[in-house]
């Protein structure tokens, strides 16, 4: 037997020019010409539209054939029956009539469909639902989407204004798709096996990417055409855009030893850094080139003997296994390492925009409240944010960018100005915010798998 | 049940009822609340790979400590026996006998990477590639000038990597089908680590070992094996057979943070970017 759903009752306030968010309130008193057509505008798939719609019985109806067309739906009229299509859902309709079809499920309306001068008239919400839409309201106006969205995609960095690179993995390689955060369309950007991840330049207008082989390219992310810097085949572990976009400094070698740069202009690569230390992340550098901070791991000391394998002579002392913050100065007279931290705690979100003080996550131990600190020559360690278990930073614009979980069922973003230490709380959102990513204004959350995008005082979901 | 994001917690919750979003299906989807802290030891040609998986997986799982050694494969599965380990990365099954190690019972073997291993030369040496039978009459001491294998007249300096290590257990088996090592002499040298076998083979002239593909760097020549080059494509298309199979070793079943860590090692996200960047080959492709 088909299921029939019933669509609740949707009151309507009549604007002059807007169709309102409709909610569970009362029906306001019609107007007093209801089959006045109006024009209204609709927020659909990130473009503004004006719709024709009228009134009916106290429901805003709109017109059938200005929605379509707005949200690029197939439609096909037969004897009266029209058959709309998209996102792999059909809704079948008659005019004159309150019943419409949804993927072979009945679905009730409480007003028929309506025709007027020759336009067919239907509620909003059942159209939109039936074709896998969505409809929320944002700062005052009705926002519909019927876009498709990408789903099971990871690590979201901004690339520019309204756009978002996203990424999948499977196990032919990954693919990277450039994500429109306004509409939620998507499309892929590129296909790699074995590549790094892209990382953005500052004006976010190319990536640059090593493939398996350790050779770089940039891709310019506008008409997506992939440029190959060097062939040079030496392991490239990180790299990092200079401030002015000209080159790539990266770590060179599978213990990322040397710091080098790679000048984009020419593919020309020189060393850097060759202090010989092994075991280099987290690398930053100053808006000059000159400055660089960046995390040193050693290694426990194992003592063996294996003349006797069953007896287990093997001892490991972690006592030299750390992880130190230190910055380098390649404009010094006799340029050398510079060891800032000296603690035993794990440091991640390691960052410097000047290449003298660095700001990173301190995680002290498997219990203990990670915070923020930052360090420079002095080695003294400056707490920054400590009020919450810290779970992530980025300096990004200048400004420090926190996700603290507050308790169990909440987390907070705040900024914090660097300069004076002023601590601006931004967001409350939920615990199940895993990380978050910021450019400029715009600023992304990813809850669950999905990602969401700041807009207008709301999130609104740009995968699934 | 948590609760959803705020603010304007309707709105959304009528927004995931009608676009139907349901819970996350992707494998890192969820926030992570591994806590603990995660000792591994072993194998030196694992070690890159170890250390760039644990910079990763730190990220998504900032609470989780882990503290990494590498003192040759042997020493991997005897810390987990011993209980000073939590993982021991060896470049052999040591669930398994294998000449010269007897198994090591009651450990569990995780496959993670698919390693490949490469005779090595100083750069000074003009041989670029060699047969079977000349890698085991130079490494067993019976050849002992390059003039002997079409090279210049230079006495060959043979280094060895010592008894326990992976990469000679593999390089033994694959590369010299079992013939012995030769073990003292004049040009004979012992080294502990892969990083060792680099940096003697880089600065000691008419100077042969053998490494894993990782470590191999423009100062020192990786010779082909009959006419077969050392790669990935060689590897996958069955001609070069110089190759082993990585594995992090736990005592009975990974759990916890360790599982997670496993788990993210051999996830297609790792196993088709970073490790195949530090030029190991993903486990799928040899399966």
């Amino acid at each position: 037997m088909k299921k029939v759903l019933v669509v609740s009752m949707v009151a309507t306030v009549l604007g002059t020019s807007v169709i309102s968010a409709v909610s569970a309130a009362p029906a306001v008193k019609p107007a007093a010409n209801a089959a006045q057509v109006q024009n209204s505008t609709l927020t659909i798939n990130g473009n503004s539209v004006v719709v024709r719609s009228i009134v009916k019985n106290g429901e805003t109806l709109v017109s059938l054939r200005d929605v379509i067309k707005a949200i690029g739906a197939q439609a096909e009229v037969h004897s009266g029956t029209t058959v709309i299509k998209l996102n792999d859902h059909s809704v079948t309709l008659q005019n004159n009539s309150k019943q419409i079809v949804v993927d072979d499920v009945k679905v009730n309306m409480n007003q028929p469909v309506t025709i007027i001068g020759g336009t067919s008239y239907i509620a909003l919400r059942p159209l939109v639902s039936g074709v896998g839409g969505t409809i929320v309201k944002r700062n005052g106006l009705l926002e519909i989407s019927t876009v498709s969205l990408i789903d099971e995609v990871e690590n979201p960095r901004f690339a520019g204004a309204d756009k978002l690179i996203v990424s999948k993995n499977d196990n032919n390689g990954r693919n990277d798709y450039l994500v429109n955060t306004t509409s939620g369309k998507y499309e892929l950007l590129l296909t790699t096996d074995g590549g790094s991840d892209l990382v953005i330049s500052p004006n976010g207008d190319q990536a640059a990417y090593t493939n398996a082989e350790g050779a770089v390219y940039v891709i310019d992310l506008k008409n997506k055409a992939s440029k190959l810097i060097t062939s040079d085949n030496s392991i490239k572990p990180e790299l990092v855009w200079s401030a002015d976009g000209s080159a790539i400094y990266f770590l060179q070698g599978d213990k990322g030893s040397v710091i080098a740069k790679l000048n984009l202009a020419d593919g020309a690569i020189t060393k850097v850094v060759e202090d010989k230390v092994d075991y280099k992340e987290n690398l930053n550098v100053s808006a000059d080139g000159k400055k660089f901070i960046y995390t040193v791991t050693t290694l426990g000391t194992v003592t063996s003997d294996t003349t006797n394998v069953d007896e287990d002579n093997v001892s490991i002392d972690f006592s030299s296994n750390q992880q130190q913050i230190f910055s380098y100065n390649t404009a010094d007279s006799k340029p050398e390492a510079v060891k800032l931290t000296t603690s035993t705690d794990d440091k991640v979100f390691v960052w410097s925009a000047d290449g003298q003080k660095a700001y990173y996550v301190s995680v002290p131990s498997e219990d203990g409240k990670a915070s923020l600190l930052s360090v420079d020559s002095s080695q003294k360690s400056t707490p920054v944010y400590a009020e919450y278990d810290v779970e992530q930073a980025i300096l990004s614009g200048g400004t420090l960018y926190v996700l603290a979980a507050q308790d169990d069922s909440n987390s907070v973003i705040l900024s914090i100005d660097p300069v004076t230490g002023k601590q601006t709380k931004l967001y409350t959102v939920s615990s199940d915010v895993s990380s978050i990513a910021v450019a400029g204004t715009q600023i992304s959350v990813v809850e669950n798998g999905r990602v969401l995008v700041q807009a207008g005082g709301s999130w609104r979901a740009v995968t699934k | 049940m948590k609760k959803w994001i705020k603010p304007f917690t309707a709105v959304l919750m009528a927004v995931s009822l009608i676009g139907g979003l349901g819970g996350a299906t992707t494998a890192s989807a969820a926030k992570s609340t591994e806590k603990g802290k995660i000792v591994i030891n072993g194998s030196s040609a694992l070690l890159p790979l170890t250390l760039q998986a644990a910079s990763e997986f730190k990220k998504d799982n900032p609470k989780v400590k882990i503290s990494a050694s590498a003192a040759g494969s042997i020493t991997g599965p005897q810390s987990v026996r011993k209980g000073i380990a939590d993982i021991g990365a060896v470049d052999w099954d040591a669930s398994k006998d294998v000449p010269g190690f007897k198994k090591f019972d009651g450990l569990v073997a995780n496959p993670v990477a698919v390693t490949v291993f490469t005779a090595v030369v100083n750069t000074n040496v003009g041989v670029s590639n060699l047969t079977t039978k000349q890698l085991q009459d130079i490494f067993s001491g019976k050849v002992t000038n390059w003039k002997e294998v079409g090279g210049s007249d230079a006495n060959i300096v043979v280094v060895n990597r010592k008894f326990g290590s992976g990469t000679r257990v593999n390089f033994q088996q694959k590369a010299l089908d079992g013939k012995d090592f030769m073990s003292k002499g004049d040009n004979y040298k012992e080294v502990g680590s892969s990083g060792d076998m680099k940096t003697t083979i880089e600065t000691t002239p008419n100077a042969i070992g053998y490494i894993d593909l990782p470590y191999v760097t423009s100062k020192m020549k990786a010779v082909s094996i009959n006419g077969v080059a050392p790669t990935e494509k060689n590897v996958l298309n069955k001609t070069y057979k110089v190759w082993g199979i990585g594995y992090y070793m736990t005592k009975g079943q990974p759990t916890g943070a360790t599982k997670a860590f496993i788990e993210y090692i051999q996830s297609s996200k790792f196993q088709n970017g970073s490790l195949k960047k530090l030029k190991f080959i993903p486990l799928a492709a040899v399966k």
